[in-house]
């Protein structure tokens, strides 16, 4: 099976909150983030096995909210 | 005029995709309603480059059938309504806010705010402290003689 990716767009998820997110997350998988030209782009691999099916789309959750969080505090 | 147009909704994923019009809505009405929503659904934003219309891919995190799903989009819709109006309503009162913020804060520093001084007893040529008059004037040879003159008919 491949390995599931994610792109979320750079204007849309702060740089921070996907960083935040990659820490929450680095135990449940092994993440490499590439920047393309308007999304990063997350390959997750080595995903801790009750967590196969969800785990790219928890991640986008976690980090939209992370943006709105630190988006919010800074106005 | 579009409301949010649904590209997608598929009820056996469970999946829905709805495009915006960022004229319409601003990034911040998107982020308050895509939040609201967060813990009920998987939420993905995206930008659509040939048109910049926002792309939001809703996910309902337990499928059921198509009327649920529909829901789930329909309460999308409302609370981007619902964030837009709001935001609306703290931009006309902003004024009033920072008015209210800026008495509460004067008041508990004790403060005095522009109109509550009363300067009836206030003369602006009033200098019992003697700060306007210049050090050279202050200090001079004649000032400091006068006073000394002062000072030996005071001892005498």
């Amino acid at each position: 099976m491949s390995a599931p990716v994610l792109r979320l767009h750079r204007k849309l998820y702060g740089a921070r909150a996907v960083g935040v997110a990659m820490e929450a997350f680095s135990e449940l998988a092994t993440i490499a983030l590439e920047r393309e030209e308007a999304h990063f782009r997350l390959t997750f691999t080595d995903i801790a096995p009750d967590f196969t099916d969800v785990l790219a789309r928890e991640f986008a959750n976690y980090a939209l909210a992370e943006t709105i969080e630190s988006r919010r505090q800074t106005g | 005029m579009s409301d949010p147009s649904i590209l997608q909704l598929d009820p056996v994923t469970g999946v829905a995709e709805v495009a915006l019009e960022r004229n319409l809505y601003p990034l911040d009405v998107i982020y308050g309603a895509a939040y609201v929503l967060i813990d009920r659904a998987y939420l993905l934003l995206d930008r659509r480059p040939e048109d910049g219309r926002i792309v939001v891919r809703i996910e309902d995190r337990e499928p059921g059938d198509e009327t649920s799903l529909r829901a789930l989009v329909g309460e999308f819709s409302n609370e981007l309504l619902n964030q837009a109006l709001r935001r609306k309503i703290t931009r006309q009162n902003k004024v009033e806010l920072e008015a209210i913020v800026t008495q509460a804060l004067a008041g508990a520093t004790g403060a005095l705010l522009p109109g509550e001084i009363d300067d009836d007893d206030l003369d602006f040529l009033d200098d019992p402290l003697g700060i306007a008059v210049p050090w050279e004037e202050k200090f001079s040879k004649e000032a400091r003689a006068a006073a000394r003159a002062e000072d030996e008919q005071d001892g005498s």
